[in-house]
């Protein structure tokens, strides 16, 4: 059964691979790029809140410490993207855990709402002078694409489809790694405490087991999956601006993704990411900023009718009709 | 007898309500200890209190000659201090297997061969295992009780608190929870308090009772004294009942 599987998956990430050979435009490479990117947010964030069920809106902000480290490293010190996006993971994790540190000790709604003013904190300092002369403001920071040097040997015609087809495979590479640490992390037995304090912290405590500990390294490998993400995201973007840190653009997708594909699931984001990001971009060309409100709409209504997750529903029911 | 805890003038008050008001005794190692007294008498706060669940006002919980009291949850179940909830406990989305492994998982469950191993023995002992991959939220009411004991000999400790473990039980269900309970004290050496109130039950296991009314600490003896003194009978029956 656990290489059947392990088989699936192979051929999954098999197929993702050959994708951009499928003669898609560079438009749906694009999507596709940011669509990987998005299904790594939302398994970061499921990692650590889908299992313990503190609700961490402030992800986002996480998530936009990696995004400026690397474009204020480049910007500054003109370190190149690929020492810039592992020093962001690490600086997202450091940062995080001395942000969150005191807010772990709150619980439920407590949490989740200390979490949500860091995102926007940040986004505030991030267009106000004096802070947005070093953030570039609005418009961000820009800086090169990972394979800026390779990219530029290319002729102009291919360069084009270039930077849209390794945009992608760098997105995809980080969601595989990603998605089998995250894998690890929830279906273990480290997994099992997480999905305990998720239901019973008391029980988990008098049980000898120190939460808090756990609490923080599972924030911890969020926030580092997470920072890299961010670092990578804006490399693809070629700017490193505050939109990344904004609730419409970046944290309503998170969790239309985690709800959609099943919170605590890991599996459910992964497929969730891609309808969600394809209907997010399409909606953009058909009702504007108004896509945010649709998507609010639709978070509800999947709270309400499907709380288990519908993509996670599908892949049970599938792993059912396999048996097992 | 060595004794293996110590409780010196405990109190603790809720607003105006002294719940524990002053109250020391001692359980000796390898006794049954039955620890009674009315609705609201102060016996499940006491368990709280030296179980780190909640801080004493005053006193003192001293373990195997270790002060403990104000220590975390967490610590003191490691130093070998289990408990069961009156109102039964459980991850009810997680199967029975994973609601054990947590206090295996612990740094105290750990210490003798490998979480998983000791998991599924603690099920095999309490007769679960057939239920291993059912989520606990669809276990009944009885084999609740039995995974509480199952948490509790994960974690192998040497002092357990039982609050209320028959409470909701049929006698022939009872019946099976106290040969259970009989193992871990002869068969594994732990030192248990049983909180109960069916004293039919509890006269059977416990060594000794120490019983509470108020908070207070009213007697402490053998059980077939406890039953003739004259404030243990008054605090549960009322006053007047001799006049």
């Amino acid at each position: 059964m656990r290489y059947k599987g392990a088989a699936a998956a192979l051929v999954l990430a098999a197929g993702m691979f050959l994708l951009p050979r499928a003669g898609l435009g560079v438009r749906m490479l694009n999507s596709l790029a940011i669509a990987n990117i998005f299904a790594v947010y939302a398994l970061s964030f499921d990692v650590f809140s889908g299992t313990t069920l503190y609700l961490n809106l402030g992800h986002t902000f996480i998530i936009g410490i990696g995004a400026y480290t690397t474009a204020l490293l480049w910007r500054m010190k003109g370190v190149k993207p690929y020492i810039g996006i592992p020093i962001a993971g690490l600086a997202a994790m450091a940062v995080g855990i001395l942000v969150f540190l005191p807010s772990l000790r709150l619980r439920g709604a407590y949490f989740a709402i200390a979490s949500l003013m860091y995102p926007i904190a940040l986004y505030r300092i991030s267009t106000v002078s004096p802070f947005s002369m070093i953030l570039g403001g609005e418009g961000g920071i820009p800086v090169p694409h990972p394979l800026q040097s390779y990219l530029a040997e290319l002729p102009a015609a291919e360069a084009r489809r270039a930077f849209y087809t390794t945009s992608y495979y760098m997105s995809l590479l980080l969601l595989l790694a990603s998605a089998a640490a995250a894998y690890k992390i929830a279906y273990s037995s480290f997994g099992v405490v997480l999905r305990g304090i998720g239901q019973d912290e008391e029980l988990v405590e008098a049980s000898g087991v120190n939460t808090l500990r756990y609490k923080l390294l599972a924030f911890m490998a969020s926030s580092y999956i997470a920072g890299v993400a961010g670092a990578l995201h804006v490399h693809i973007l070629m700017a490193a601006s505050p939109e990344i840190l904004a609730l419409d653009t970046t944290l309503i997708p998170i969790l239309s993704i985690v709800v959609l594909g099943g919170l605590g699931t890991v599996i459910g984001p992964l497929g969730a990411s891609y309808i969600t990001i394809l209907a997010y971009e399409y909606l953009w060309g058909v009702m504007g900023e108004l896509r945010s409100i649709a998507f609010s709409l639709l978070l509800i209504a999947l709270i309400v009718f499907k709380p288990e997750g519908l993509i996670y529903t599908l892949y049970a029911k599938a792993r059912g009709a396999l048996g097992r | 007898m060595e004794e293996i805890l110590r409780v010196e003038g405990l109190s603790k008050s809720f607003g105006g309500i002294e719940a524990v008001k002053d109250v020391s005794f001692s359980v000796y190692r390898g006794e049954v200890l039955g620890l009674i007294g009315p609705n609201g008498s102060g016996k499940t706060t006491l368990v709280n209190l030296v179980t780190g669940l909640i801080k004493p006002d005053s006193g003192k919980v001293v373990y195997k000659g270790e002060d403990i009291t104000g220590l975390k949850p967490h610590v003191i179940a490691n130093k070998g201090i289990a408990r069961t909830f009156q109102q039964t406990k459980h991850f009810p989305y997680l199967p029975t297997i994973a609601n054990v492994l947590v206090p295996s998982m612990s740094p105290r469950g750990r210490r003798d061969g490998s979480p998983l191993e000791k998991a599924l023995e603690s099920l095999v002992f309490t007769g679960l295992l057939a239920e291993a991959d059912v989520p606990a939220g669809r276990l009944t009411h009885y084999q609740l009780k039995l995974l509480e004991l199952a948490r509790v000999m994960a974690l192998s400790p040497e002092l357990v608190f039982l609050d209320e473990v028959f409470g909701g039980l049929s006698p022939s269900e009872i019946e099976k929870v106290m040969e259970l309970l009989e193992y871990l004290n002869k068969g594994r050496g732990m030192t248990l308090v049983v909180i109960e109130h069916k004293l039919r039950y509890l006269m059977r296991m416990a060594d000794r009772v120490v019983v509470l009314s108020y908070g207070r600490k009213i007697f402490e003896g053998k059980p077939e004294e406890a039953v003739k003194h004259k404030e243990v009978i008054e605090a549960y029956l009322g006053r007047g009942v001799f006049t």
